[in-house]
């Protein structure tokens, strides 16, 4: 598909072409159509700069995520620099993050959905620490429910989805046993 | 002057979204939930691409091809049951419609104080010290300036204000159908300072990032906080 400026559309072999129709005609796209020029949505920040002032869950929520996000990234930078014991650290201090987000979950069924996940990928973890792309999913997931702490379930499946992708156990172990003994009874 | 001397006679919040044609399907759906959760909501008018509906003589609610509207008059000053109703209204919109991104927001927020006349509104805001002027014949003219009025706005992109100290006067007249018996209301002039706030978004706002009654409380506890330094005058 072609959208250059100026562009003379051709007609396929033996349709009749109206002499109109042989005139190049500029053809423009406009760039606020293009998904590469679709502007940024807000940031969270500046839709609520006061977070004392909303709802105590929203504003533990953006406080405690983006603290989380901060631990994530740094995680991140140690891990580059080849200094492993850093980057656990910060990774538990974002997992000590979470049961303050627990408590926020009344924000939407997504918000409590990713940090269920979140938690019980720790948790199923065993004090294993994450590999850098499981670090740097798991910033993206705190990342995206700070910047949309609405989202619902559906999306919020979604990127649950990629959260177990990347190896992540985001079930509560007792869904694993429950799972082995209905195999067992022959009841799945 | 200050904001706790004007009364908070109007606000009104629109959202902004690209057409939305939905909105040829279900409006009759959309009316049907509003007016099982607001009882006594009448209907204004109706036309394919906007209806409006008033609940009791406090709420006007709108909702149109690109745009819906909440406006309240004379709400209390906490704005605390509008929040409310923005809260059920606009989520109820965006999911009936079937709208994801909203391309503007915007709360305005109209204080008012009365005045019997025009030259005593006027004389009010000059003593405010709000405004300053040079002596003298300017422009040809001297004297105390008639109805003035300010404005600042600014912007960053994301986020915008406007806000704005003015003169209003608004005429109130009756026209009676052909029977009408017995005496005619008065009309009425409202003469009135009138320090408009108007709060807006450069950006698009994700549906999943908006709580309506917790980004109007912000706006209200920042118009409340920052209005006193314009409306007593710069020191």
């Amino acid at each position: 598909m072609s959208a250059g400026v100026g562009f003379l559309e051709r007609k396929p072999m033996g349709t009749s072409v109206a002499a109109s129709e042989l005139i190049t005609k500029p053809r423009v796209v406009p760039i606020n159509g293009s998904p590469q020029f679709e502007p940024e949505p807000i940031g969270i920040d500046s839709l609520y700069p006061e977070p004392s002032v909303v709802r105590p869950s929203l504003g533990h929520a953006l406080r405690a995520l983006a603290a989380a996000k901060e631990a994530a990234r740094e995680s991140l930078e140690a891990l580059k620099r080849g200094e492993l014991i850093s980057s656990d650290e910060s990774m538990q201090h974002l997992q000590a993050l979470l049961p303050e987000l627990f408590y926020c979950r009344d924000l939407g069924d997504g918000f409590g959905a990713i940090i269920n996940a979140l938690k019980f990928s720790f948790e199923n973890a065993h004090g294993v620490p994450f590999s850098e792309g499981q670090i740097r999913l798991v910033g993206q997931a705190v990342e995206r429910i700070r910047q949309e702490p609405f989202l619902p379930f559906d999306q919020a499946a979604e990127l649950i989805g990629r959260l177990e992708d990347v190896g992540l156990k985001v079930d509560p172990a007792a869904f694993a046993a429950l799972g082995e003994l209905l195999d067992v009874e022959g009841l799945r | 002057m200050q904001l706790a001397d004007l009364n908070l006679f109007h606000a009104v919040v629109e959202v902004r979204y690209a057409p939305a044609y939905p909105l040829w399907d279900r409006t009759g759906s959309l009316w049907a939930k509003l007016d099982l959760h607001f009882p006594g909501l009448r209907m204004l008018g109706v036309q394919p691409n906007l209806a409006a509906f008033r609940l009791g003589n406090d709420f006007e609610f709108t909702v149109g091809l690109e745009s819906a509207v909440l406006s309240a008059f004379k709400p209390n000053r906490t704005l605390a049951q509008f929040g409310e109703h923005a809260n059920y209204f606009f989520p109820l919109v965006v999911e009936m419609l079937e709208i994801a991104e909203l391309s503007r927001v915007g709360c305005r927020l109209m204080y008012t104080k009365e005045y019997p006349s025009a030259e005593e509104a006027s004389e009010a805001l000059l003593e405010s010290g709000a405004l300053k002027w040079p002596e003298g014949k300017h422009f040809n003219h001297s004297g105390r300036p008639v109805r003035p009025e300010w404005a600042f706005r600014w912007e960053d992109g994301e986020t915008g204000v406007h806000i704005r100290l003015r003169i209003d006067e608004r005429k109130y007249d009756f026209v009676p159908p052909l029977v009408w018996e017995g005496p005619l209301p008065d009309k009425k002039d409202h003469i009135a300072l009138t320090y408009d706030v108007d709060w807006y978004t450069g950006a698009p706002v994700l549906v999943t990032q908006i709580s309506f009654d917790d980004w109007i409380k912000q706006r209200i506890h920042l118009t409340n906080r920052d209005s006193d330094e314009f409306l007593e005058g710069v020191k």
